[in-house]
């Protein structure tokens, strides 16, 4: 049997240290495509087309009715997909982001994410974790992922981990899609 | 509040009821009338420890069983979350942050350091084939005392 107890120290220097090596093998540079000037808005539902991801969507739907705690809400504005989360995020809670965020960036339409925070009342390191996942997608494809409109738990939490300095934080979406169409 | 109460919940490791014990802690930890932050922290402990019973004593099996217990103790919160699943090979490496077993899930391997930052006292004991079982402890400082 092995046990341990611990003081209550706080490691976050060295956490962040250790993430920005972890993540700084991104690939940078990719040209960034735009995709026509209007600004769209679809539906989660309209952005998924016939394939596993879907099924794998519809599957968590279904799972999801008796206590959905978490909407997805996919809006595009040209080139950058913005992603407003509702309720909580949690480790039951990930997969339905992690399948809605991957099929539609990777459907091509989009090369930066505006993760939306508003209504985001709960995140646990599960949340991370998805977010952490779709940050390396997005930067692998060469795009930028910000972070805007943050409740006070789920910031502690960014901060916390270290993804406060890798990803941009703001104030509200119309500052992050600002800061993205300078970058595109 | 002063006293002693405690309550004692018992659940199937699926990962619905992470949600429900969250919720369930924090609603009973309301009596000691704590600040939203450290409900916020409650939660996400519990969140965190029940979420590991699930992923990792369990490996995902719905048959499992989760037990998490909480008592208060005057102003101070004990809250025990156990499992009798696979335990922890090595809890030197578990706790370092983002460390992961489970790389492929998209862990982010920080549950550990969120519960030892958020609870005044934490510790752990566990066995490969016991399973794991974690206490810890937080003091509430009531609202009504910070304003008093």
């Amino acid at each position: 049997m092995t046990r341990f107890s611990s003081p209550p120290l706080c490691r976050i220097m060295s956490i962040q240290t250790t993430l920005l090596l972890v993540l700084s093998e991104g690939r940078n540079g990719s040209a960034i495509r735009r995709i026509g000037d209007d600004t769209t808005t679809v539906s989660a539902e309209s952005l998924l087309s016939v394939n596993p991801a879907q099924q794998a969507v519809h599957a968590l739907k279904g799972k999801g009715k008796l206590g959905m705690s978490l909407q997805v809400e996919l809006e595009q504005h040209r080139n950058v997909l913005v992603v407003r989360l509702r309720g909580e995020l949690d480790h039951h809670t990930a997969d339905i982001v992690r399948f809605k965020m991957e099929d539609a960036i990777l459907r091509g339409r989009c090369d930066h994410v505006v993760l939306s925070l508003k209504e985001l009342i709960f995140m646990d390191s599960s949340g991370l974790g998805v977010i952490l996942g779709r940050y390396k997608l997005v930067k692998s494809r060469g795009g930028k992922m910000v972070v805007c409109d943050t409740q006070a738990s789920v910031k502690r939490l960014f901060e916390l981990s270290g993804l406060f300095k890798i990803l941009s934080f703001y104030e509200t979406e119309r500052s992050a899609l600002a800061s993205l169409e300078v970058v595109s | 509040m002063s006293g002693h109460n405690h309550m004692k919940l018992s659940f199937a490791s699926r990962s619905e009821n992470e949600a429900f014990a969250r919720i369930t802690v924090a609603a009973f930890v309301t009596q000691l009338d704590p600040t939203m932050e450290q409900l916020d922290e409650i939660k996400t402990v519990v969140s965190e420890a029940v979420t590991n019973a699930i992923i990792h004593g369990y490996n995902g099996a719905t048959d499992g069983v989760v037990n998490v217990e909480a008592e208060i103790d005057g102003d101070t919160v004990l809250i025990s979350i156990s499992d009798q699943g696979r335990g922890i090979e090595d809890l030197e490496l578990a706790r370092q942050p983002l460390f992961t077993s489970r790389p492929e899930l998209e862990r982010s391997g920080m549950g550990f350091t969120i519960m030892e930052n958020f609870m005044d006292e934490f510790d752990v004991v566990s066995s490969p084939t016991g399973g794991t079982s974690l206490k810890m402890k937080k003091r509430i400082e009531s609202k009504k005392a910070l304003f008093n």
